[in-house]
């Protein structure tokens, strides 16, 4: 995905990250950098993984290091920063509200409106409109947005939420084991979305324990453990075998 | 295999109904015609109980004469109004996913206070005898500070609801027999007995004012940011905080709403009576009622869900039963345990049609 890419910076990246829970070091001096394309991140149970795609999406905040978008330092307390300046996270269960529709749920917190009287009202058959849109980009078989969210599937869940981060132009969009929950079939074609928001140019960051998949779906891989990156890798030029090593710290 | 697009995996995020149209084509026009009769369907389901209500008014016509007759039916309305205002209150703070029992203590206190105030002191007011005007301040701003103190028990001391506001509800009634030891302000000025008391024609002026003020409390959740922004936090704290909307805000802006809605149901009541008594609100129990009505109406008690075309038919299928259970002159030592079965039946109805739901 590099080759055809002009950009000289990263579009997001960070330098000596830590961050301590206590005595534990979730982090530990990590520095990345995350380009246009898909960027796999494995490693072990407490690796920091998650620590890392936190603070990164603005619900955690490092006790050391910056985080640089687009080369510029950034600093954000809340995932609200953190979207405002296009770095979207998806949580399965956190990032939806059941009881509210799927057009709702897009625009939850960002609702287009339109004036009556002079007075901003929300816009709510726009954003019925503009959600069918941003799903139907994404090719795959939704009812229509007006829909409760809990009527859904894990993997249309999750459609809903990559559909809000792009309809908002995100740069950079992560996900945390974002197949964890769902069926074989589901997460094809979910993996199948993601890797065609990569295709489109966005930054995709996936955690993920699969493996075999990871080497598949990526173009990057990263390997994490005891709260530091420890290797990185072409998905080619390495194997099953080796990042297993990696992991463990047998290498 | 990831590089494989097309329909296949597209079908496997298809509802597993097996329903789902196989080719985009078809999938769009089911879609079309889905939405097409949505807007009729979204207002009907909005009023989901009204074939009950319906129902309870053949049903009140044909056992009482009397029932379908202006003045009986209006004062249904009446009696409905100040009942539907401290239900609205109570159905925003269910809407949030909490709950609110010093609503009915408010419902009394805060015309109790503003009365106080207000009444000479011959007729156990304090003997300041304030501007009414300023009294009708005083009330809302009593019913707004109350909610202001619950929210931030709740909201920022993290302590529970309902412990909060069943302390809040026993505290208010006792500092409004205190006031007046007890006893009965009948002395209103015109202005507090007005909106009550009077009738424009046939039509109580509080069910007109009641009406302007769901349809106000209405349009807002609809289409302001902070109405659905309730829904949000009720639904998932954590989906909205995450969405950057300030939850903690909200919530106190729900319990001071509550509070004032509350306090101006309290003041509509008094109106009718034409006098404010001791036992207005905790006594007499109103807060069951809101909570029976809200409920009713289809507003969920885990938050969320509910809109205020229910929350009305709600209160009026509860306030038309009162009627025909007062009208029949059921033994009075029976009528709550009728009205207690009405209430779980209701329920149940309101159950079964809310399950078909899908919206807020
Ligand atoms: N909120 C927290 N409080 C205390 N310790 C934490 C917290 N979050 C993470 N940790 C610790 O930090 C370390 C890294 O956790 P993290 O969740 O980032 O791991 P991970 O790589 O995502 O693991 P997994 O694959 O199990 O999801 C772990 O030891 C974990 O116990
Ligand atoms: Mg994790």
């Amino acid at each position: 995905m590099l080759d055809n890419n002009t950009v000289a910076v990263p579009r997001l990246a960070a330098t000596h990250l830590s961050k301590w829970y206590g005595h534990v070091g979730a982090l530990r001096e990590v520095s990345v950098e995350f380009w246009p394309g898909l960027t796999g991140i494995v490693g072990d149970n407490g690796a920091g993984k998650s620590t890392l795609l936190k603070i990164f999406s603005g619900f955690e905040v490092p006790d050391e290091g910056e985080v640089l978008l687009d080369g510029h330092p950034v600093a954000f307390h809340t995932a609200r920063a953190a979207r405002t300046v296009g770095i979207e996270s998806l949580y399965q269960s956190l990032a939806l509200v059941n009881t509210l529709s799927v057009a709702d749920n897009v625009f939850l917190g960002r609702e287009l409106y339109r004036r009556i009287l002079g007075m901003r009202v929300v816009d709510r058959r726009a954003m019925r409109k503009d959600a069918d849109d941003a799903l139907k980009l994404l090719r795959i078989s939704m009812p229509p947005s007006r829909v409760g969210v809990k009527q859904l599937s894990g993997g249309q869940r999750q459609a809903v939420a990559l559909a809000r981060a792009m309809y908002f132009g995100a740069r950079v969009v992560l996900l945390d084991e974002p197949t964890a929950s769902l069926g074989p079939r589901e997460t094809a074609a979910f993996l199948r979305i993601i890797r065609d928001t990569a295709d489109h140019g966005e930054t995709v960051v996936v955690v993920g324990h699969n493996l075999p998949q990871m080497l598949e779906l990526a173009d990057h891989l990263l390997v994490m453990r005891a709260g530091r990156i420890v290797a990185a890798f072409s998905p080619k030029e390495t194997s099953l075998r080796e990042l297993t090593d990696f992991m463990v710290g047998s290498a | 295999m990831t590089r494989v697009s097309g329909e296949k995996e597209a079908a496997a995020l298809a509802q597993p109904t097996g329903q789902e149209a196989d080719s985009p084509a078809a999938a769009e026009a089911e879609l079309q015609q889905i939405s097409g009769d949505s807007r009729a369907l979204s207002l009907l389901r909005d009023a989901s109980l009204l074939p009950v209500l319906v129902a309870l008014i053949v049903f009140g016509a044909l056992i009482s004469p009397y029932f379908l007759q202006g003045d009986n039916f209006w004062g249904i309305g009446q009696y409905a109004s100040s009942i539907a205002l401290i239900t609205a209150g109570e159905a925003l703070v269910l809407m949030i996913g909490s709950m609110d029992l010093s609503l009915g203590g408010t419902y009394g206190f805060a015309p109790m206070l503003a009365t106080w105030l207000v009444a000479p002191a011959s007729a156990f007011g304090v003997g300041l005898n304030l501007n009414p005007y300023a009294g009708l301040i005083v009330l809302l701003l009593a019913g707004a500070a109350v909610g202001f103190v619950n929210g931030l028990l709740i909201v920022k001391a993290h302590l529970s609801a309902f412990i909060v506001t069943l302390g809040m509800l026993i505290g208010l009634a006792g500092v409004q027999d205190g006031l007046v030891d007890g006893q009965t302000i009948s002395a209103l000025p015109t202005c507090f007995s007005y909106i009550g008391g009077n009738f424009w024609g046939p039509v109580p002026v509080s069910l007109v004012a009641t009406a302007v003020v769901f349809v106000v409390v209405g349009l807002f959740l609809r289409y302001r940011r902070a109405g659905r922004a309730i829904y949000a936090v009720g639904g998932s704290a954590e989906a909205a905080r995450a969405a950057g909307i300030n939850v903690d805000r909200v919530k106190i802006g729900v319990y001071m709403a509550a509070g004032v809605l509350a306090a101006m149901g309290g003041f509509v009541e008094m109106g009718r009576d034409g006098a404010i008594t001791a036992s207005q609100g905790y006594s007499e129990g109103v807060i069951f009622i809101a909570f029976a009505s809200a409920v009713i109406g289809g507003v969920s008690l885990l938050g969320g869900k509910g809109n205020m075309v229910g929350v009305a038919v709600g209160v009026l299928v509860l306030a038309v039963v009162q009627n025909i259970l007062d009208l029949k002159n059921v033994n009075v030592f029976w009528e709550n345990a009728v009205y207690g079965l009405v209430i779980l039946i209701a329920l149940v109805i309101a159950r079964v049609i809310g399950d078909r739901e899908t919206q807020t």
